[in-house]
């Protein structure tokens, strides 16, 4: 469903609540619920699942259980107890649900959680994620809504896997967990997360599938800022280019575009690819950080090793609207 | 003419197909009943240098391709490289000044009509104002399909105190221009 049409439904409906103590709700559009449990815990709530993006389904499981935690280290908590979501059909061999699950149980264990049961429903096409807890303290949740004119905006992943996974789907590229694109959804976002401590971190939000500019404008809308994202600053995964002029572009990106393309100003850049990367759906994505300009060069310093790169993107500034330039 | 029909497909498969088709054929009609699929179509086959025109738009979406170079010598000739144009100035040609303006204007209103389309306009000495102070023409320009790139002098943008004016195109340097000028059949206007 795209995300026209998603708003549109809950528009519909009343979600409001006066209990005091759920602290993010639905109204900001933001990855997790809050919930404040005392003075010293907040709970998060977050669930996520989807259908496979490639084919070896302990791979697939890994990618969605990474993509599904990935809510809670948004909103600056520790996941720790989470469960199984599947859809599964009886013609298929049992061992590829085996191989998902355990994809699904590794990556938790290197979150350092616990998964614990789940709910199985019979489906034509097998579908997997995670229901997952975490904690916060209740005054260092970063909500999506704290970004601050002058903020730096700094990104944790190349933007390019909704592209990728279709040329993958296509054949046109080899499915290797060394590929660039898979070891990105591989990773988990706890990394950043673990640092937020140190940093006054006045936003963040993590990048799925409403593409980059989905999720910013979320984030701006939340905040009442705009921003400016340089063209050239964007990370992306070295085909992007060359499929997006081959037209393997998956139709989520031309929804997005047609979601919050007009609320996205195009400054004299023309190339066709750059403009498909704040659309591209992505699986897994990094975490868009909002930050005091003097802390981006330190966060980044701390935060880059030779498997993590954060990448200055933008900037947050006075408006409403995503200016590329 | 080779009809592929795409129904029921979802992407990448109609412009995998397509694609294959073009091998084997110098044009195509091709029938997909999504706009993600449309698009992804139009826009392998202008990048594979195919003139793509869409016959229908609703319900189901039909595309025309055809490959170039498939006439007469000379059109293939002429495909092999495409085209850019260079503008430095207001006008068009050296007369009176209003007729100059006006058949520029008719010049950049015509360039989305025409076959294939250019792959750059270059935008130098007085042409920056084109993009900048000239509102009815920065209009023009800016409205132009997205796939032909605007290249404006950063050097004349600063002589004439305008880089905050910009209203179409990017900023571009010598070297880039060149390059464009060198690599493609370029033509000053």
């Amino acid at each position: 469903m795209g995300p026209a049409e998603l708003a549109k439904i809950l528009d519909s409906l009343d979600f409001t609540s006066n209990d005091k103590n759920l602290m993010v709700g639905l109204e900001s559009g933001d990855d997790a619920i809050v919930y404040r449990l005392n003075s010293e815990q907040a709970l998060i709530q977050t669930v996520d699942f989807f259908t496979p993006i490639v084919d070896d389904p302990y791979l697939f499981g890994q990618i969605s259980a990474a993509n599904s935690l990935s809510d809670v280290y948004a909103m600056g908590g520790e996941p720790f107890l989470a469960m199984n979501i599947v859809c599964f059909p009886d013609s298929l061999d049992k061992k590829i649900l085996r191989d998902i699950l355990q994809g699904g149980l590794d990556k938790a264990q290197e979150a350092g959680i616990t998964i614990s049961g789940g709910h199985t429903v019979e489906d034509e096409e097998p579908k997997y994620g995670l229901s997952v807890s975490g904690l916060v303290h209740p005054d260092k949740v970063v909500p999506n809504s704290g970004a601050r004119a002058g903020d730096k905006l700094i990104l944790t992943k190349p933007l390019g896997t909704g592209i990728i996974t279709t040329a993958f789907k296509a054949g046109l590229l080899e499915q290797s967990p060394e590929h660039p694109a898979i070891a990105n959804m591989l990773q988990l976002n706890s990394r950043a997360a673990e640092l937020f401590d140190r940093y006054s971190i006045s936003a963040c939000t993590d990048i799925t599938g409403f593409g980059l500019a989905g999720h910013l404008l979320e984030m701006l809308k939340a905040s009442g800022r705009g921003c400016r994202i340089q063209a050239d600053n964007l990370p992306y995964f070295a085909e992007v280019p060359e499929l997006s002029a081959e037209g393997i572009v998956p139709g989520g990106l031309y929804r997005n575009r047609e979601t919050f393309s007009d609320q996205v100003k195009l400054t004299g850049v023309s190339q066709e690819f750059i403009k498909d990367l704040l659309f591209d759906p992505q699986t897994s994505g990094g975490l868009l950080i909002s930050l005091p300009e003097e802390e981006a060069q330190d966060f980044l310093r701390e935060f880059n090793d030779d498997r993590h790169r954060g990448y200055p993107v933008g900037e947050v500034v006075e408006g409403d609207s995503i200016v590329l330039e | 003419m080779k009809t592929i029909d795409c129904r029921g497909l979802n992407c990448p498969e109609p412009v995998i197909r397509t694609k294959e088709a073009l091998k084997k054929h110098d044009s195509l009609l091709v029938i997909v009943d999504n706009k993600p699929a449309a698009e992804n179509v139009a826009r392998m086959a202008k990048n594979s240098g195919c003139r793509v025109e869409k016959l229908q738009e609703q319900d189901n979406f039909k595309l025309k391709l055809e490959a170039f170079g498939t006439g007469s010598p000379e059109d293939k000739a002429g495909s092999e490289r495409s085209r850019s144009y260079l503008i430095t100035s207001e006008t068009l040609g050296e007369g009176p000044r209003e007729l100059g303006e006006l058949l520029l204007t008719g010049f950049l209103k015509t360039l989305k009509e025409v076959e294939p389309l250019p792959e750059a306009l270059l935008f130098m000495n007085e042409g920056v104002k084109l993009v900048t102070v000239n509102d009815s023409a920065a209009e023009i320009i800016r409205e132009l399909p997205r796939e032909i790139e605007i290249l404006v002098c950063g050097t004349c943008l600063d002589y004439f105190e305008l880089t905050e004016n910009l209203k179409a195109g990017r900023v571009s340097n010598m070297y880039e221009i060149l390059d464009t000028i060198t690599q493609t059949s370029c033509v000053k206007i």
